[in-house]
């Protein structure tokens, strides 16, 4: 339907272009015939005038004959058919007639004539008559009928309409022809487009032999749907992968509730059956929730208070928190923190911080070290995690980010994590104006750096910075780092 | 009848492995895929529930080696439930597929139609002289009269009836009836076979002094 409008459209435009060229020129033309048929009237006329001018001249006003004022007859002659005669009419200074031929003429004087004409013509009906000043402020009018000369004007009017519609037509016919061929390829375009639904966005627009201008479209329309394709198969695999993480621990719930209805049993069994059902609804509930962080994130919706936060103090407790798990995992945790302020939400950057230290601890080896640095660089606060772990392989690196992703999908179990931990880290800093990178190499270790505004330190707190939380202060994150996110 | 199940997440290993013995499986628990392996290759299994997605060795990898040297009937569990993703599996040769999350029930059933094709058995019913043993519904009738047995007792006559003909060793019966964890005990062979013939009659047990017992062909 699109397409149709669009042609309808170039077509009107066309149409009323052609309109316009083809009524320009057949005007043009008719007024310029006409001028010139005219101007050849006047200088017959004038030229008759002149002569009975000239005779008036030699006296005939004061007295003169006047038997022998006649037009030339190489004029009269021309009109010889009875009505169309010139005729002539002098008059006398004061309006009075003085001669006129034939005698009962009715030509009345031009009133329109003004000082500076020395003569002028004027149209009266199917009559051309010319006026001219004659000698002792008389006036001489010359005239005759110009019916033929009207009638073929009138004639060459009406072929140059003929002509003109026939032009126009013909135009238009051009002109469809043209817009069919120009719509033609966008057709096809768009009945691609049509058969291209979320279920085949691999079918891509055909852009061998059209135009220029519509292979830029077509190669833009395609590279939109490699980005659409590469969004959606992102979406399902999100999707995918978040009930996926969910059917775990509902497979739990289902087994233990089956099998704890299937038969009386005693009251341990069924607090044992409690128990797993509740650790798989706190996974359950984990993942919804992060979920639900990240989505909000997503939307900009994250609801992050900004206040004066000390990045130590939060990294400081972090470790204190997974203190246990570092010593269950037989990894050594080691600090060298500089106190360093930002403002920005305490919980989401203690999530972040603990998040990135659980991680080290995790991916690290028995006997393995973390160490967690706090450091001012400039007018960032940069807040660094590096193990001595197994490390990150380069393929790995590119979906670190990614919802979902484990670097080993067995995991989860043991770690109770839904998988959107950096992701969700990742979010945060974001919303903090920050970035955050990592640098890896297999079983050598990682290094993960995020790097946040800071706040002016407390005594100079009255100069004024861009809040880091409203995203125009903000870095993008792709700038620097060996991996960037 | 020996199953092993091969699951990571420790609450829903407990309770699968809990369900398949009071279902009457000897139920042995492996927690990653190395361990499943070992397991799997080291003792006779009558079919194994494997998940995919596995610490140290993935499901799948533990899928392929076991099939270079055992053909245990296989039961797949997973959470991704993609066309793909059951191709693959069972193209690894699987021999089922549950997608998680699974009701008990039909996880026991197709455990059971498992096991019964595996031993080339199309019906759930198996009928010796005027005993009749229905694996599905694990009763047996005795000229149409309901005998009621134990858990145990059934284990024991579907594992011989499954080997009809053939002789079973006193070693693969412990193995078939108990898991290795299995602190019963009442695991004495003898007593339950003892018991069988009670209640179903003193010859459809045939014992081999010092080698086994068996269900002989159809001769009576």
């Amino acid at each position: 339907m699109r397409s149709r409008s669009l042609r309808w459209r170039l077509q009107a435009w066309h149409a009323l272009i052609l309109l316009v060229v083809v009524a320009g020129f057949g005007t043009s033309f008719y007024l310029l015939a006409r001028r010139a048929k005219f101007d050849e009237i006047d200088a017959e006329l004038l030229s008759g005038a002149r002569v009975l001018e000239g005779v008036l001249r030699t006296g005939a006003l004061r007295g003169g004959p006047l038997g022998g004022l006649r037009l030339p007859a190489s004029l009269t002659a021309r009109y010889a058919e009875p009505g169309r005669e010139p005729y002539f009419v002098i008059r006398r200074f004061d309006g009075s007639i003085l001669l006129a031929d034939p005698p009962d003429v009715d030509a009345p004087p031009d009133e329109t004539m003004r000082p500076h004409h020395e003569w002028r013509a004027r149209q009266r009906g199917m009559l051309h008559e010319l006026s001219l000043r004659g000698p002792e402020r008389s006036r001489i009018l010359v005239g005759r009928s110009i019916d033929r000369e009207l009638a073929g004007l009138r004639l060459l009017g009406l072929r140059l309409a003929l002509t003109g519609l026939a032009v126009f037509a013909a135009g238009l016919v051009g002109g469809w022809w043209l817009s069919s061929r120009a719509v033609r390829p966008i057709g096809a375009m768009s009945a691609t487009l049509d058969r291209i639904t979320a279920r085949r966005l691999s079918e891509r627009i055909d852009s061998a032999g059209v135009d220029a201008e519509l292979e830029g479209l077509a190669t833009i329309l395609n590279e939109m749907l490699g980005r659409l394709e590469t969004s959606f198969e992102q979406q399902a695999q999100f999707t995918a992968d978040a009930s996926h993480e969910l059917r775990t621990p509902l497979s739990v719930i289902l087994t233990h509730v089956e099998l704890a209805l299937s038969r009386p049993r005693e009251t341990a069994e069924y607090r044992e059956a409690l128990a797993a059902c509740g650790r798989a609804a706190g996974r359950m509930k984990r993942v919804v929730d992060d979920l639900l962080t990240l989505a909000r994130a997503d939307a900009g919706q994250l609801e992050l208070k900004r206040e004066r936060v000390d990045l130590a103090a939060v990294v400081e407790e972090a470790v204190e928190l997974l203190d246990a798990l570092a010593e269950r995992r037989d990894v050594t945790v080691e600090t060298a923190i500089e106190p360093v302020e930002v403002m920005g939400d305490a919980d989401g950057l203690a999530r972040v911080a603990s998040n990135l230290l659980a991680n080290a601890i995790l991916y690290n080896r028995p006997g393995g070290r973390v160490l967690v640095t706090t450091t001012r660089e400039g007018d960032e606060a940069v807040l660094a995690v590096i193990d001595t772990g197994v490390g990150i392989s380069e393929s790995d690196l590119a979906s670190l980010f990614r919802r979902f992703h484990r670097a080993d999908p067995a995991r989860s179990g043991e770690t109770g994590g839904s998988g959107l931990g950096l992701a969700i880290c990742r979010g945060l800093v974001e919303a903090h104006g920050g970035q955050i990178a990592v640098e890896s190499r297999l079983s050598v270790g990682t290094t993960v750096a995020v790097r946040l505004p800071a706040d002016e330190p407390a005594g100079s707190a009255g100069a004024k910075r861009p809040s880091p939380l409203a995203g125009e202060g903000g870095r993008r994150p792709d700038e620097g780092g060996s991996v960037l996110l | 009848m020996r199953v092993l199940v091969i699951e990571d997440e420790p609450d829903l290993a407990r309770g699968l492995v809990q369900a398949l013995r009071e279902g009457g499986y000897a139920t042995d628990w492996a927690a990653d895929g190395a361990e499943g392996l070992e397991k799997a290759t080291a003792s006779e299994y009558d079919a194994i529930v494997l998940d995919l997605m596995l610490p140290r060795l993935p499901g799948l990898a533990v899928l392929r080696r076991l099939r270079v040297l055992r053909k245990t009937p296989v039961l797949i569990l997973t959470a991704r439930d993609g066309v793909g993703d059951r191709v693959e599996g069972l193209d690894a040769g699987a021999d089922d597929y549950l997608v998680k999350p699974f009701e008990l029930a039909e996880l026991l059933a197709r455990l059971r139609a498992l096991i019964r094709r595996s031993v080339g058995l199309a019906d759930a019913v198996i009928a010796i002289g005027d005993v009749a043993i229905d694996v599905a519904t694990k009763t047996v009738t005795r000229a149409g009269v309901p005998v009621p047995l134990t858990a145990r007792e059934f284990a024991l006559l579907e594992l011989l009836a499954h080997h009809r003909g053939r002789l079973v060793s006193r070693s693969t019966i412990y193995d078939g009836l108990f898991g290795d964890d299995d602190d019963t005990l009442s695991n004495v062979v003898e007593v339950h076979v003892s018991h069988l013939r009670k209640k179903l009659g003193r010859d459809l047990i045939v014992t081999r002094r010092g080698q086994g017992y068996m269900i002989e062909h159809e001769e009576r």
